[in-house]
């Protein structure tokens, strides 16, 4: 039954089939549910009382760094698929996972900093979170470059995958350590943590933005493994009958 | 809708501007992305029916 | 047989002088530009020194290792050990022999520089101890970044280990923050040869089995 499913369901032909049906109406779906979750969030939402009106960089900012881990984690989800099960079309969507992650990551960095300049009056500061995030990814772009530099992309694949592994096993060890290490500093002096219960006026968007901007990632990557299926399969004979 | 919401937030004040930065660059980065793989996709199908 | 494959390793490893020299030297270079670059007086706080110590050490040891199993790819000699299953035990003796050759003898220079320094001899001796055992950590990690990245140069190397050290590295600065204050050192000492152990036990499963698809 799960080999019938496996053979039948995760072949790069018929997944490429569905997702050139659906791809690109789920992704306008998700893309225009975001967009309205920004309207809620920038519009009708009153400003903070102490932040004004930046603290709706967070519509954006919470999504982008919740997505940033989750998506390692779908890597190492998919990756291992491929390594126990031989699938190649987990290989196919964990390597078209790592560039949107580091997008998202280097997103979340970016918006990031710039709400730090209007609530702590700095850009950057080296506190556990921020660090953490800096890390992750850099690892997003060693996995690019590492699959980038084999020509046999077979290999590549088994490659990508065992790092994806050893990073899931490293990510929570290095945000445990780099947490331990920022109490060597004076403590941050505003966190996102000890801000107060946020309002429901503000979390409800904040939860609308965030559920829509996972559709938003996962309609990009399907849109991107897409891609990866035609550039690996070229020479396979199903891809002549699309 | 709430007129001074919308007032509030378009005038760029009260930090707002940092506000319309982080949108700007993210549809920019989203935008970009999505034209980027679709043209990609659509210049493999291409040469696949070329050779065909 | 399996004591005679480790010293083969060894005599491998000494005989060319160059890998295992080289870095030593250049570690004794680059200790040499640091007080070149940085006015020495008495009111620098000792943490500068060992905060530079680490990072150059773990750079010095990624450039030791580079040359790892890359020779022994070359000539097909991996290929033999392949199949006769010895894989896993020439991985290990590889980077044991690494540690002797380039890791300890690094730890001892780092140990000498810091005592030049008027530095206590106390925290030097820590900082030796420290050096030894995160040397073992650093050079299973560049081995398996070396593993990943074979023939393609150590900045792939280093660009996908570094990461994984992260942890190693602010153990060692919490390590010299509590020599300093002088409070017990017990915990993260015990904690950084727990790393050590699994490290050496686990890593060159990994890469071995990276070694075995590159053969293949």
């Amino acid at each position: 039954m799960i080999k019938k499913f496996f053979h039948q369901f995760a072949s790069p032909k018929s997944y490429f089939a569905i997702a050139n049906k659906f791809g690109k109406p789920f992704l306008t779906f998700f893309f225009l549910l975001y967009i309205s979750a920004l309207v809620w969030g920038l519009f009708f939402t009153p400003p903070d009382l102490v932040q004004g009106n930046s603290y709706r960089i967070i519509y954006m900012h919470v999504p982008a760094s919740f997505m940033a881990q989750i998506l390692f984690v779908v890597m190492a989800i998919t990756s291992a698929v491929f390594l126990i099960w031989r699938l190649k079309l987990a290989a196919y969507v964990s390597k078209s996972i790592a560039p949107i992650g580091a997008i998202v990551t280097f997103f979340a960095l970016f918006s990031g900093s710039i709400w730090g300049i209007p609530t702590w009056g700095t850009w950057w500061q080296w506190d556990a979170r921020i660090t953490s995030t800096l890390i992750l990814f850099i690892m997003y772009l060693g996995l690019i470059s590492l699959h980038a530099s084999f020509e046999n992309k077979d290999k590549a694949d088994k490659f990508f995958s065992v790092l994806v592994l050893i990073g899931l096993v490293n990510i929570p060890i290095i945000k445990k350590s780099v947490d331990w290490w920022s109490t060597l500093h004076q403590s941050a002096s505003i966190t996102l943590t000890s801000k107060p219960a946020i309002d429901p006026v503000m979390l409800y968007p904040l939860m609308f933005s965030i559920v829509s901007f996972i559709g938003l990632i996962f309609g990009l990557i399907i849109l991107s493994s897409q891609n990866e299926i035609l550039k690996r399969e070229k020479y396979k004979s199903w891809v002549k009958n699309i | 809708m709430n007129r001074d919401g919308l007032i509030n937030i378009l005038s760029l004040g009260d930090h707002g501007v940092y506000v319309w930065i982080v949108i700007v660059v993210l549809f920019v980065i989203l935008g970009s992305t999505i034209i980027l793989l679709n043209r990609k996709i659509r210049q493999a199908k291409k040469e696949i029916n070329e050779e065909a | 047989m399996t004591r005679n494959l480790l010293f083969i390793e060894g005599f491998k490893l000494f005989k060319r002088s160059r890998a295992w020299v080289g870095p030593v030297l250049v570690f004794l270079l680059i200790i040499i530009s640091f007080p070149l670059t940085l006015d020495i007086n008495s009111d620098n706080p000792p943490q500068i020194y060992l905060s530079f110590i680490w990072i150059s050490t773990l750079l010095v040891t990624m450039l030791g290792t580079e040359l790892i199993f890359s020779e022994d790819f070359e000539d097909g000699t991996l290929e033999q050990y392949a199949v006769n299953n010895k894989l896993f035990e020439i991985v290990f003796y590889k980077i044991l022999v690494h540690w002797v050759l380039i890791g300890i003898p690094l730890a001892f220079v780092a140990f000498l520089f810091i005592l030049s320094l008027n530095i206590s001899i106390y925290i030097s001796s820590i900082a030796l101890l420290c050096l030894v055992i995160s040397n073992l950590i650093f050079i299973n990690f560049f081995s398996l970044g070396n593993a990943l990245s074979l023939k393609k140069g150590s900045i792939l190397g280093l660009l996908i280990t570094i990461p994984f050290l992260i942890p190693v590295l602010i153990v060692l600065g919490k390590i010299t923050t509590s020599t300093l204050l002088g409070l017990s050192l017990v915990g993260h000492l015990s904690l950084l040869v727990g790393v050590m152990i699994l490290v050496a036990s686990f890593i060159p499963f990994i890469i071995s089995f990276i070694l075995r698809t590159h053969l293949e």
